[in-house]
């Protein structure tokens, strides 16, 4: 019946409109609005904060995250599928794996992000090693440019990369590949017509999970870039801290959150509505 | 007799157990040849086998007068129809069928594509795909794929078995027509013995991983060399160290000529099958046996005293096994 | 009869947790002595809720609403009159403070809050140049901090006040210069330093001086002095060209509930004994008098923390900024950044 059907709704649509649409509305209302003088906002409409979003220096801003976030994107796809592939194969041990590739999401993002801070100092395991070992004489620049920072984004977001490329292959058939074999398809031809166009969905998948979370990082330039780049992750964190500009920390946020929208429905929408 | 594919010797060990057990196959050029066998018998091992997807444990696969059991699938002339079809999801009919003519870059592709889409009678439907298909389309698709490839020896694992009863019959005849038509030889792997028997030009029993009897269908049921073979192919009636074939073993009230051998036997079950009788008879010695009879003779009642008799050429001899 | 005892002494109690008064304190981390608000609880029969921050927009952020629950801050100087403005504080009772007495002469009267209205000085610090020793010549000056031998070697604060304000006072402008052209020069500045420096760090630079690895960082006074602690190698010099002075302060919220129990902590805060166990245990500059008598020679000659008067004289306090002008230095912090 369904006004029980709408009783148990209830409790979900309340969590949408309370923990979702709510602060959403607040943060599309500051976007308009004009910033107080210590923080805060005065209730005074305005365009001009997304008027400055045309400057050139933010679109380079946008322009830099959505690189970042593209390099990432494509380096944790090219080390996850092989990574899915084995751990769909793994057979008895396929459990164990699986759960080795999800143990970093027992502990904090930040706590693993200063782990990687140890090893790649001057002082750090690496160099240490290194040096010890003779192969260097100085310590290398492990830290604070932009190879730390894509490392750190590669680092964090893999797993988010490896499931849903996992959860494809897993259901992917053999003698599909028996058969393409059969046919003549040496294994780069099987790999090329057969795995890749069949694992699409999961290719899909894991691109837009890797994608959107790294479009927005602030932790990882911080902290592994030594703050010298800002993205635009540490645009919107400046003017909710320092800046004191919530109406255009607003703006910029939604203006990401709208370019992110429209990108992942023509990225569906190219993948013909089917995700999984 | 020109063998285009030769067994010798092969066997192949999984752990703990023996699937196939010093197997030699002559599989005649142009044939249409059948491996037929209970399930485990090792038929789709040895099939495997000849495809390129397992390695055999020892002995060697001759095809075209050249060894090619240490080649890969893709290296070997050889084509596989598969029991679940293995149709690409992705692709259409038409890029499942010249799948390995891209492959293996084969030029002219476009004629031998229309050519084989033709011969399974599957023009038209190019831009399906395979979740638009009936059963049956998608067997004759994976037939096209295969056969495409113009491969020297075409291997089907139960190409059929997925099919309901009414289709199967009629793709046995159309897959006899293709074989016919694009003079491929046809190596069939099944558990359906009488569609071994209506298929092949050769047959072949398998059991437990050795092979028991090769021959012509009609030589394999006449003569079975083996009590498994003449079991297999069709029902038996054992009598004593002999067997009998219902259809060759005769009931009558009186007790018949001279010249057969006989026995008395009390009538247990008439089973009316529509276009035959079955009798199901108890002989004085216990056996049951079954006799296959007209309806010209009338109905047998239960608890009727009658005559068993057959000719002795139609007996079933073995030695030993 | 079981059932209305119970019910009887839970409103007991209640009594109790109501007499029992809890004071919510919200402060720098690391800016207070391990026994300092054990002591307090223990000496004036309360308890103390104890909150940390690391920046006075997180502290501002949460104060802002109106209601968050904390009756004393600790805003930077350059803070208390913005935030009086907004409305967010309470006047202070000075008949409540008699320690103020205590507080060194410079303080009693500063720019920033006149009378002491409605601040109560804290600890205060500069910003400066902390250097590893082995850097020849060593480091004397801001300019210092564009050498090209120290490439890789170097960091700033991240901060844009610090980092402007070194620019700024390098060109031989004010720190808190409002003036466009002024301020675009220091950006300029800036830009030009940034491919010698390693990163833009803040307080966690200290492992790695203490390592090594940076060989000069501008960093607080306070910092430094603990990082120097822990290497004899290190050591900091104010700039001569001017640096930035700051002075933490201890401030009631006008939301407070508990006005007359927030003096009571101020008034103790100010107690020679107290303010010299923070300093012992922080390594801050106190601005109370009585305190710095209290500690040690070492402590109180060192040059770092207590800067003779002929350097002090040099700095500069940082004053909050016009919005037009804020605004400007925020998109220069943007483009500084961003290049």
């Amino acid at each position: 019946m369904s006004c029980l059907r709408t009783l148990f709704l209830a409790p979900a649509a309340l969590v949408m409109v309370v923990l979702i649409l709510a602060p959403l509305g607040v943060v599309v209302c500051y976007s308009f609005l004009t910033r107080g003088a210590y923080g805060g906002v005065e209730w005074l409409a305005t365009l001009d904060n997304y008027r400055r979003l045309l400057d050139p220096l933010y679109l380079e801003i946008f322009l830099r995250s959505v690189a970042v976030a593209g390099t990432t994107t494509a380096l944790c796809l090219i080390l996850a599928f092989p990574l899915a592939w084995f751990l769909s194969r793994a057979g008895r041990r396929k459990h164990l794996y699986l759960q080795l590739v999800l143990l970093p999401f027992w502990t904090s993002f930040l706590v693993r992000l200063y782990a990687w801070m140890f090893l790649l100092r001057d002082t750090g395991l690496i160099n240490t090693i290194l040096l010890a070992a003779g192969w260097i004489r100085e310590p290398l620049p492990l830290l604070y440019n932009h190879v730390a920072v894509v490392l750190g984004l590669v680092y964090g977001y893999l797993p988010f990369a490896v499931l849903p490329l996992y959860a494809t292959l897993e259901r992917l058939d053999r003698t599909l590949l028996e058969a393409a074999a059969d046919l003549g398809a040496r294994p780069l031809g099987t790999l090329r017509h057969v795995i890749l166009p069949l694992a699409a969905p999961g290719i899909r998948a894991a691109a837009l999970l890797v994608f959107i979370p790294c479009l927005g990082t602030y932790l990882v330039p911080d902290l592994l870039g030594g703050s010298k780049t800002i993205l635009v992750g540490t645009l919107i964190q400046n003017q909710f801290t320092t800046a004191r500009d919530w109406p255009f920390g607003a703006a910029v946020s939604l203006t990401l959150m709208v370019f992110t929208v429209v990108a992942v429905l023509i990225w569906l929408r190219r993948g013909g509505d089917k995700l999984l | 007799m020109e063998a285009v594919l030769e067994l010798r010797g092969v066997t192949k060990d999984f752990p703990g157990h023996r699937a196939v057990d010093g197997v030699n196959l002559q599989i005649p050029r142009g044939a249409f040849f059948s491996l037929v066998g209970p399930s485990g018998s090792g038929k789709t091992t040895t099939l495997r086998l000849i495809a390129g997807f397992e390695q055999p444990t020892s002995g060697e696969i001759w095809l075209n007068g050249r060894p090619i059991h240490h080649l890969k699938p893709y290296e070997r002339p050889v084509s596989t129809v598969f029991q679940s079809y293995a149709l690409f999801p992705h692709l259409t009919v038409r890029g499942n069928v010249e799948f390995g003519l891209r492959q293996q870059r084969v030029p002219e592709a476009a004629r031998r594509l229309r050519e084989a889409l033709e011969m399974v009678q599957l023009v038209g439907k190019e831009s399906r795909y395979p979740s638009e298909l009936s059963g049956g389309e998608r067997q004759r698709v994976a037939l096209a794929r295969s056969l495409v490839v113009e491969p020297d020896v075409l291997l089907l694992d139960e190409p059929l078995s997925a099919l309901d009863p009414a289709l199967r019959k009629q793709m046995r005849s159309e897959l006899k027509n293709v074989q016919r038509r694009a003079g491929i030889t046809f190596l069939l792997v099944t558990h359906d013995c009488e569609e071994a028997l209506s298929l092949s030009d050769r047959v072949a029993l398998i059991n437990q991983g050795r092979i028991e009897q090769v021959g012509a269908p009609e030589e394999v049921y006449r003569r079975p060399k083996t009590r498994f073979v003449a079991g297999f192919l069709g029902p038996v009636n054992w009598i004593g160290e002999i067997g009998i074939r219902p259809e060759a073993t005769r009931l009558s009230r009186q007790a018949p000529d001279g010249g057969v051998r006989t026995a008395p036997a009390t009538v247990t079950e008439s089973v009316f099958l529509g276009n035959r009788v079955h009798v199901r008879a108890r002989l004085g010695t216990g056996e049951e046996i079954i006799a296959e009879v007209s309806h010209s003779d009338g109905l047998y009642r239960t608890g009727e005293a009658v005559h068993v008799w057959w000719r002795p050429e139609e007996e079933l001899r073995f030695d030993g096994a | 009869m079981k059932r209305r005892v119970f019910l009887v002494a839970l409103t007991g109690l209640a009594g109790c947790a109501r007499q029992r008064s809890r004071l919510n304190v919200f402060n720098w981390s690391n800016y207070v002595a391990r026994e300092t608000v054990p002591d307090f609880e223990k000496e004036f029969g309360v308890g103390v809720r104890y909150g940390v921050y690391e920046s006075n927009e997180e502290m501002l952020a949460r104060v802002l609403t109106g209601n968050s629950g904390w009756d004393v801050a600790f805003p930077t100087h350059s803070y208390v009159a913005p935030m009086r403005d907004l409305g967010l504080l309470a006047e202070l009772d000075h008949d409540r403070l008699p320690n103020l007495d205590h507080l060194a002469a410079p303080f009693r009267s500063p720019d920033w809050d006149p009378g002491l209205r409605w601040s109560v000085p804290y600890m205060w610090g500069a910003s400066g140049i902390v250097y590893n020793r082995a850097v020849a010549p060593p480091p004397v000056a801001w300019a210092d901090l564009w050498r090209e031998d120290l490439a890789g070697r170097l960091t700033m604060l991240d901060d844009p006040f610090e980092v402007l304000g070194a620019c700024l006072k390098k060109l031989g402008f004010s720190l808190n210069s409002t003036d466009e052209r002024e301020l675009r020069l220091a950006a300029r500045e800036a830009i030009r330093q940034k491919r010698l420096l390693r990163a833009y760090l803040n307080a966690e630079v200290r492992d790695q001086l203490v390592a090594g690895d940076v060989l000069a960082a501008q960093l607080w006074a306070t910092t430094a002095q603990q990082a120097i602690e822990s290497s004899p190698q290190l050591a900091f010099v104010h700039p001569l060209e001017g640096f930035g002075l700051y002075m933490d302060c201890a401030v009631i919220l006008k939301e407070s509930r508990r006005k007359p129990l927030a003096h009571e902590f101020l008034n103790y805060l100010l107690r020679p004994q107290v303010a010299a166990a923070i300093v012992r245990a922080t390594r801050t500059a106190t601005a109370n008098d009585g305190a710095l008598a209290l500690l040690d020679e070492p402590l109180r000659q060192n040059r770092t923390l207590y800067p003779p008067p002929e350097v002090l004289a040099r700095g500069e306090w940082f004053r909050p900024m016009p919005a037009a002008a804020q605004r400007l230095r925020d998109r220069l912090w943007t483009e500084i950044k961003a290049a």
